[in-house]
């Protein structure tokens, strides 16, 4: 499937389709590097270069160990055999707990569309974009895709100032310039008012990678977010890579355009 | 087509333990096997000063060393022993499967069904991901052309309306369809090989010379393991007079 329009019920069915078929295909083969690679997103991104240190050093210190086991068997040798065992145990403490974690989320998550609601300018030296983005769990036909774009395109007008704001959605639209001036945007979801949509519409705050878009910058309202139904605290939402989106949603993508501002 | 030469080749680097730094790479990092077996070395090297530090003790006194100092050798021997002839078993699945293809693969032709368009860039020096068709008959020695011809049908599923096709067929065409990899290797079926047996379709990684021989690359491979590490496509570099592929515009496609 090369195409599909926004108001092609058949067509958005079958991208749906595809869309989950990918994900099993990642999940039957555990081609984790599909979803950004295992750990991730879960606990100090420089942890796993730090688990590399702890194996040199364990090495080093069991190595020492073993040449020390040949002149003594005091505390010299213990304590040099203590801090070998520690750095493998420091290691798993971790790697561990994020291992886990990443790997539940990749076995949980679902992929939901989602259109961009508030986009923070690019920072100096960041190569990420921090965006709030309206995402709806269940969507599978045209005019659920039609209603999270029309509630999405309405909010972001009320961000920017372009509608006034009811009173019932002043505090969701101030907490969203908030959370855009300092960008706090750390993979977790709020939920929404009924103002905005039905249950099933969620707010995302996302840090997009522009390696994972089509046109590896923002340029759609629309994208899609790999986001675990059963969590919505920080990491367990993130964009997932375009090629997992269906070849169909390029199409899809370019006829929701993306108006930033200079 | 006759491939023992070029097996007997890559057996003599395997002993040499060369074969593997010229097969795809791969994202083991470190691994603990690797680890293990050079922590050998040192726990050896405590044992022989443990071993010169009980004689000389033992000289000086004229006595037999004591028994807590025998003892205690056999625990620094057995460690290094235990990391001498265990390190195995820390080898993960895929390592373990990579050295079965690199010790006992069959050497065989196999054929391009689609692969990254990088893998034709002028220049390219990079490995890229490919999918192949190998076949575990020995027909397709003597006629390579079958196999061919057989991954040009597989291609043409690629676009096809899946929900049209039987069930094997359709597993095909969405494995070629959505790219991704590495995916486990899935059996064709004889409607589709040109009459070859054991026809598999695998993921593979492609090196940018890789050893050819007319339309076909070589690959080893190892029958029955579906797994993506089974079967490794030889460079050129490889073996002795190794010829590589034509590039683009000769007499085979690609995706």
């Amino acid at each position: 499937m090369k195409a599909v329009r926004l108001d092609d019920d058949e067509g958005l069915r079958a991208l749906f389709a595809e869309q989950r078929a990918r994900l099993e295909v990642v999940r039957d083969n555990e081609i984790w590097q599909w979803f950004g690679g295992v750990p991730s997103g879960f606990g100090r991104p420089a942890a796993v270069l730090h688990g590399v240190y702890l194996q040199i050093a364990f090495v080093c210190l069991f190595a020492i160990a073993l040449v020390v086991a040949g002149f003594t068997r005091g505390p010299g040798l213990w304590v040099v055999a203590g801090l070998a065992a520690s750095c493998l145990l420091v290691r798993a403490i971790l790697l561990g707990p994020p291992t886990r974690e990443t790997l539940s989320f990749y076995r949980r998550a679902v992929q939901v569309p989602g259109v961009v609601v508030a986009l923070a300018p690019a920072a100096a030296g960041d190569e990420l974009r921090s965006a709030t983005v309206l995402v709806a769990f269940g969507v599978n036909d045209a005019a659920a895709l039609e209603g999270l774009v029309a509630a999405g395109d309405r909010l972001r007008r009320l961000v920017e100032g372009m509608e006034t704001t009811p009173a019932a959605l002043a505090s969701l639209v101030a907490a969203i310039l908030r959370r855009t001036t300092v960008r706090d945007h750390d993979g977790s979801r709020t939920a929404v008012t009924a103002e905005v949509g039905p249950g099933t519409f969620e707010l995302a705050h996302l840090r997009i990678s522009p390696n994972f878009l089509p046109e590896e910058k923002v340029t759609s309202r629309l994208l899609f977010v790999l986001a675990d139904p059963e969590r919505r605290d920080a990491g367990h939402a993130r964009v997932v890579q375009s090629s997992l989106w269906g070849e169909a949603a390029a199409g899809l993508c370019a006829a929701l355009p993306l108006e930033v501002a200079p | 087509m006759n491939l023992s030469r070029e097996r007997e080749q890559l057996r003599a680097l395997e002993r040499a333990g060369k074969l593997e730094k010229l097969l795809a790479p791969n994202d083991d990092g470190m691994p603990w096997a690797d680890l293990c077996w050079l922590l050998q070395f040192p726990a050896f090297l405590g044992a022989g000063i443990h071993i010169a530090r009980m004689g000389m003790a033992a000289a000086e006194r004229k006595a037999s060393p004591p028994d807590e100092d025998i003892a205690w050798l056999v625990v620094l021997v057995l460690v290094a022993a235990v990391l001498r002839f265990g390190y195995p078993l820390l080898r993960t699945r895929a390592q373990r499967v990579r050295l079965k293809v690199r010790r006992s693969g069959l050497l065989l032709p196999a054929a391009v069904v689609q692969c990254n368009d990088q893998f034709f860039a002028e220049g390219n020096e990079q490995w890229v991901p490919g999918t192949l068709l190998v076949s575990f008959d020995p027909q397709v020695l003597s006629e390579p052309e079958r196999l061919a011809k057989a991954s040009e049908r597989l291609f043409a599923l690629k676009h096809a309306d899946r929900r049209t096709l039987p069930l094997a067929h359709a597993a095909i065409a969405w494995d070629l369809y959505h790219e991704m990899g590495p995916t486990r290797s899935l059996v064709v079926p004889p409607e589709l090989s040109e009459g070859l047996k054991d026809c598999v379709m695998v993921t593979a990684m492609l090196p940018p010379k890789p050893l050819a021989s007319g339309r076909m690359f070589t690959a080893l491979a190892v029958r029955g393991d579906m797994s993506p590490e089974a079967v490794a496509v030889i460079p050129a570099a490889a073996v002795r007079d190794g010829q590589s592929v034509p590039r683009r515009g000769a007499a085979w496609t690609s995706a």
